[in-house]
């Protein structure tokens, strides 16, 4: 076995992010947080296949998400065991190596299609943005947004503030799970959220609900636009995953974005580094039928010292509505951090086992 | 004796790869929806354990319009991706752009359909692959319901020549309502009478592949005979020229990634060992 400070600097070198390696007699756990790739079973191979070369001891391995550990992962298999007190106690105790600055690079694209004159009315933007950590699971979320191309409204063309919030997590073991937010978000809302998710990671049942209190807001370069905090969203859900083929159903319900009551059927589908998903819904504002599809951009890393890290976004979502009756209906809006449901979908235990033993 | 041993292993090892990439690069040659097919028609072909997004576009002249909007033919360009969900079920979205009347259509008709594999093609058995479209769109005119069967033959690990015969019911489950109510109306419709004639009635298609990157194609696809040069680079981008009725000209441009591909960083550093 190495030293572990030369461990620390292998794994850092790689991208891995608050590693805290704690060293027993016959096993080595590995606590780390790997922000370039949305998949955890991507970090995981990686950090075994770093650390295989080194070590004979059995290793096991904590992923982090937003600076919280999420479950155990062991052996070469990555068998899942639920975290305990005492893990996380010992993740808060032993020292590691701390954050980088993240830069990361992500598209953003709003698009009306069949306009007559205008037949893929656009606006695109460049988002230059970044996530600090303040504290355990405490995270500030800011950023720049460059406009690119706008012929889909009027906006402005200079550079504005990108979505900035709060986030804080939280979770207990690897089955509950909390994250709220606060600040601006995507689709022009401002405002608060919450969510909070019944997953254990080793079931292929989860459940949760989201709650959120928005207004809209509208800033340019020099003008910022704000109308009152009153829009209420407040929507349950159960999604069940189907063995190891990475097929989930999901289905939820309650009140849309903009008043919107009924209910949303998601077909969701995981292939490691894409999400596809289908999705049906009934609600007020009329029956809808849509795509959503989430991939990371190419080519990830762009370059990478001690303390600045330049990358592409790790995932870009697009959901796409084809609706006759209404485009908005049984909208959510990206807070610009991934959704609790988007992302416990692939720490859960039958999905990392479907790719590894694939 | 030693110097025998080598050349077998490696023999067997050369014939290894080269099935390797007959079985890769079969699947790539795709028809104007961005289905493994023909030219017009579909084929049932289809690889079991790969996952694909395939993204392409394909342009057919006035004459051989297949979305054949108000009954009126134009130029079409078709834009489209298919992504293999599972081992037997593959999601179709397929948008038609007509370059001659943007301002008349927009950006044109959508189309989703799913592919469902019935069985896999055995030694004696041709593989069978239904195409069903869902009465989901507005004004979907590419509506089409299609059974399809395929068989390979190969003679060696380069050579083979593929055939497949499918029928297209002219009945169909639509639609009816316009784009513009609310409420929705549902009625079995004829195909023909709507003016789709795509895929309406017996198809057949034939391909003979010489090489893994080249293949020639005829077929029949319910009203009139094409044909077809396919060529395949780097094993993911499929070109294809289209000599629609032994009269016009036209192509297609696909390019198949696979779905479970790691992330670059992680993927070099596998190479590095």
């Amino acid at each position: 076995m190495m030293a572990q400070s030369v461990l620390h600097e292998m794994l850092r070198e790689h991208g891995f992010e608050k590693v805290v390696i704690v060293d027993a007699e016959d096993y080595v756990r590995i606590y780390f947080e790997h922000r370039n790739f949305r998949n955890p079973v991507a970090s995981l191979e990686f950090a075994y296949k770093i650390l295989n070369e080194k070590t004979d001891k059995f290793l096991i391995f904590i992923p982090l998400f937003h600076n919280r550990p999420m479950g155990e992962y062991y052996g070469k298999k990555f068998f899942f065991k639920e975290l305990g007190k005492e893990e996380r106690q010992l993740f808060d105790q032993t020292p590691g190596t701390g954050y980088r600055l993240n830069l990361r690079l992500a598209p953003d694209f709003t698009a009306q299609f069949g306009n007559f004159e205008n037949p893929v009315a656009n606006r695109t933007n460049l988002i230059l943005d970044t996530r600090i950590y303040l504290g355990k699971g405490l995270g500030l979320h800011t950023g720049v947004l460059v406009p690119l191309v706008n012929n889909l409204d009027g906006r402005d063309s200079r550079p504005i503030l990108a979505p900035t919030h709060l986030s804080y997590f939280q979770s207990f073991k690897s089955r509950h799970f909390f994250i709220i937010h606060a600040g601006s978000f995507f689709s022009d809302r401002y405002g608060s959220e919450f969510q909070y998710r019944y997953s254990p990671l080793q079931s292929n049942f989860s459940a949760g609900f989201n709650v959120s209190i928005t207004g809209f807001y509208l800033q340019s370069w020099d003008i910022l636009q704000v109308t009152a905090l009153d829009r209420k969203t407040w929507i349950f859900d159960v999604e069940f995953a189907l063995g190891q083929s990475g097929f989930n159903i999901k289905g939820s319900g309650g009140q849309f974005l903009f008043g919107d009551k009924g209910w949303r059927l998601d077909l969701i589908k995981q292939y490691g580094t894409l999400d596809f998903g289908i999705h049906f819904s009934q609600t007020e504002l009329g029956t809808g039928i849509g795509l959503q599809v989430a991939f990371p951009i190419f080519p990830g890393k762009i370059f990478r010292t001690q303390r600045v890290e330049l990358r592409t976004t790790e995932e870009f979502r697009w959901q796409y509505q084809y609706n006759p009756d209404n485009t908005f209906s049984a909208n959510y809006f990206r807070t610009g951090t991934p959704r609790l449901d988007d992302v416990l979908r692939q720490y859960r235990s039958s999905f990392v086992r479907s790719l590894i033993d694939k | 004796m030693s110097c025998f041993g080598y050349k077998t292993i490696s023999r067997i090892i050369l014939i290894n790869c080269l099935f390797f990439f007959t079985s890769f690069d079969a699947i790539s040659q795709t028809n104007v929806l961005g289905k493994p097919g023909y030219l017009m028609t579909p084929a049932s072909r289809w690889e079991a354990g790969r996952r694909d997004l395939v993204l392409g576009l394909a342009y057919i002249p006035e004459k051989f319009a297949i979305n054949n909007f108000m009954k009126a033919p134009f130029q079409e360009l078709m834009i489209h991706g298919n992504i293999d969900i599972f081992d037997f079920l593959r999601l179709g979205v397929n948008l038609t752009y007509l370059p001659d009347i943007p301002q008349r259509i927009g950006i044109g008709d959508r189309h989703f359909d799913l592919s469902i594999r019935v069985w896999k093609e055995k030694k004696w058995l041709p593989s069978l692959m239904l195409i069903l479209t869902p009465p989901i769109g507005v004004s979907d005119f590419l509506t089409h319901n299609v059974a399809v069967m395929t068989k390979t033959i190969s003679w060696n690990t380069a050579e083979r020549l593929e055939f497949s015969a499918g029928y297209g019911m002219d009945k169909v489950f639509f639609n009816t309502s316009a784009p513009t109510s609310q409420g929705r109306s549902y009625d079995f419709v004829s195909r023909s009478e709507m003016g789709n004639f795509y895929l309406n009635g017996f198809f057949s298609g034939m391909k003979y592949s010489p090489a893994n990157w080249f293949g020639l194609i005829l077929e029949y696809d319910s009203r009139q005979f094409h044909a077809a040069a396919h060529f395949l680079i780097w094993k993911k981008l499929a070109l294809q020229t289209s000599w629609y009725g032994f009269e016009q000209w036209g192509g297609m441009i696909h390019y198949s990634l696979p779905l479970d591909t790691k992330p670059r960083e992680l993927r070099r550093y596998e190479k590095r060992d």
